[in-house]
């Protein structure tokens, strides 16, 4: 039988997955290289997360158990060969997002997430889920480890790398303003440069 | 530096945007159950499951080839392959004498059997212008074939100081046995340690062991080397008629081993000497390793060549390939030596 048609299952994996789906979604969205890839990368968990459901007997962990999912699917496809890179619109929803009353505002805050994403994309896969788990999301060193399968010190060492790889990031890139596009970084179309 | 509060504010920027316009769960999970095919569920998991490891092969090359190896151990484990393998000793005393009757042959029997420990003995009886003469046989479970043989020598001697003609043959028994090849590869190779041991002590191990093997006719020979350690040397011939349907048995592989660990074979000589004879030309072929390095010599009408010009035509050859060795023929007997 088809697991996805396993309602009883979807519906259990929807009821814990609804506190924390935004969370999730973002989480895969800044591991990822785009937006696309990030919902992809987040579907790609949910399913394997619906294969392995009945394996789930504490619902209080679901959260670092899905997390941990969601990890292993981003090492997995970042092994994957590299794939086509798709507009920043998609990651950052910018087409359907009005400018508001202050757009200059609004394209900084695009700038800004721009080159925090590609200094996380020239990190390795296990520092950059160290950094969005722990810096942005908010998660602790012990809660990291656990969603990685690691023991604390690897990861404290992998934040304090990251840390240091992604300052290096901004100590290369001084100029913000003439600032250009890293071949193999992050997928800025260039339609979107001819603002800045 | 400004950096660590450029960083904080882009990361922050990132966490912004990225949690905007996110979809929404149901749709989500929506899109999800309609991925991929309701039908063929089973084949396109297949396909899936295949697609993944080949993408694991291709990342993980240092994985993939540990589970290749461990697979093909597992294969060589499981899988049976056909070969005769050496199960027991055949026994075969011939006796012949005029006083020879059913109650002496019968007391011949029972001293065979109680000599070499075996339950039964068979006996064929032949007649000949001389008087009759009878040949026991009996088959030992697997033992050393030079035990055996000193244990029927024994016997065939003390029959003689009887008065009694006889004369014993000892040959391995093989059987055709159905075994995996990893028990193939392991009856191939007989390991023996040098540890504590005298040059005759073992000498007398390897040609043993060989016997053991179905290699009754190994001559052996162990020395004392000059620089320490022992000097071995072994030699097996063989004979096949080359129209002989019947392959030619494997001969075993000898490893000394000192601590457990196999001997360097380093400045160990192998040499394989092979004739072949066909349409009355004979053909010569001699195979050297020394030292890791392998040379190959071929002399086609070797049979007309006298000692010296065959030896000459040997080491030029191995010479030509980097094989410094002397070369001995004598009587047709090739002997190889490394030049010091």
């Amino acid at each position: 039988m088809d697991s996805r048609a396993d309602t009883p299952r979807w519906n259990r994996l929807i009821r814990l997955l609804r506190p924390i789906h935004g969370q999730a979604v973002a989480t895969a969205r800044r591991l990822s290289r785009s937006a696309h890839d990030g919902d992809d990368l987040y579907q790609e968990a949910v399913l394997r997360a619906h294969d392995k459901l009945n394996g789930l007997r504490e619902e209080s962990r679901f959260r670092s158990w899905f997390f941990a999912i969601l990890l292993s699917r981003h090492r997995s496809w970042v092994r994957r060969p590299r794939r086509e890179w798709l507009p920043i619109e998609d990651l950052l929803g910018r087409r359907d997002e009005p400018a508001g009353e202050d757009g200059a505002l609004w394209e900084e805050e695009r700038r800004c997430a721009e080159r925090a994403a590609r200094a996380l994309a020239g990190l390795k896969p296990e520092q950059r889920e160290a950094i969005v788990l722990h810096d942005i999301e908010g998660f602790s060193v012990e809660e990291v480890a656990d969603m990685q399968g690691s023991r604390i010190p690897a990861v404290k060492s992998r934040l304090k790398r990251g840390r240091e790889r992604l300052r290096s990031f901004y100590l290369r890139h001084e100029a913000p303003r003439n600032e250009t596009q890293t071949a193999g970084a992050m997928a800025w179309p260039a339609k979107e440069r001819s603002h800045e | 530096m400004n950096d660590p509060t450029r960083l904080d504010r882009d990361l922050e920027a990132l966490r912004t945007l990225s949690a905007r316009d996110v979809p929404d769960l149901d749709a989500t999970i929506q899109t999800i159950r309609q991925r991929g095919p309701q039908r063929g569920p089973r084949l396109w998991s297949f396909r899936r499951n295949l697609m993944a490891l080949f993408h694991s092969i291709r990342t993980r090359p240092a994985l993939a080839a540990s589970v290749f190896a461990a697979l093909a151990v597992l294969i060589a484990m499981v899988v049976p392959v056909s070969y005769d393998k050496v199960v027991g000793q055949d026994v075969a005393l011939t006796v012949a004498g005029k006083a020879l009757g059913r109650a002496e042959i019968s007391g011949l029997a029972q001293g065979l059997k109680t000599a070499l420990g075996v339950n039964d003995v068979l006996v064929d009886a032949f007649s000949a212008q001389d008087g009759p003469r009878f040949v026991l046989h009996t088959t030992l479970p697997r033992r050393s074939g030079a035990e055996v043989q000193r244990a029927s020598m024994d016997f065939a001697r003390e029959l003689a100081a009887k008065g009694y003609s006889a004369s014993v043959r000892v040959t391995p028994h093989r059987e055709r046995v159905r075994y995996p090849a990893m028990a193939y590869a392991f009856d191939q190779i007989i390991n023996i340690s040098v540890d504590g041991k005298s040059s005759a002590a073992l000498e007398q191990e390897i040609r043993d062991r060989l016997a053991q093997a179905g290699v009754p006719d190994a001559q052996v020979s162990v020395t004392d080397a000059p620089r320490g350690g022992h000097e071995v040397k072994l030699t097996v011939e063989r004979r096949r008629d080359a129209a002989s349907p019947t392959p030619q048995e494997p001969i075993p592989q000898v490893v000394l081993t000192k601590n457990g660990a196999p001997l360097g074979g380093g400045d160990g000589l192998t040499v394989k000497v092979q004739k072949k004879k066909r349409d009355g030309v004979t053909s010569l072929t001699v195979n050297v390793t020394s030292n890791g390095k392998a040379g190959k010599a071929e002399v086609s009408n070797s049979d007309t060549l006298s000692d010296s010009a065959l030896a000459d035509a040997i080491s030029t050859q191995l010479k030509q390939q980097g094989l410094d060795m002397k070369v001995t023929v004598l009587g047709g007997k090739i002997s190889l030596e490394r030049v010091k």
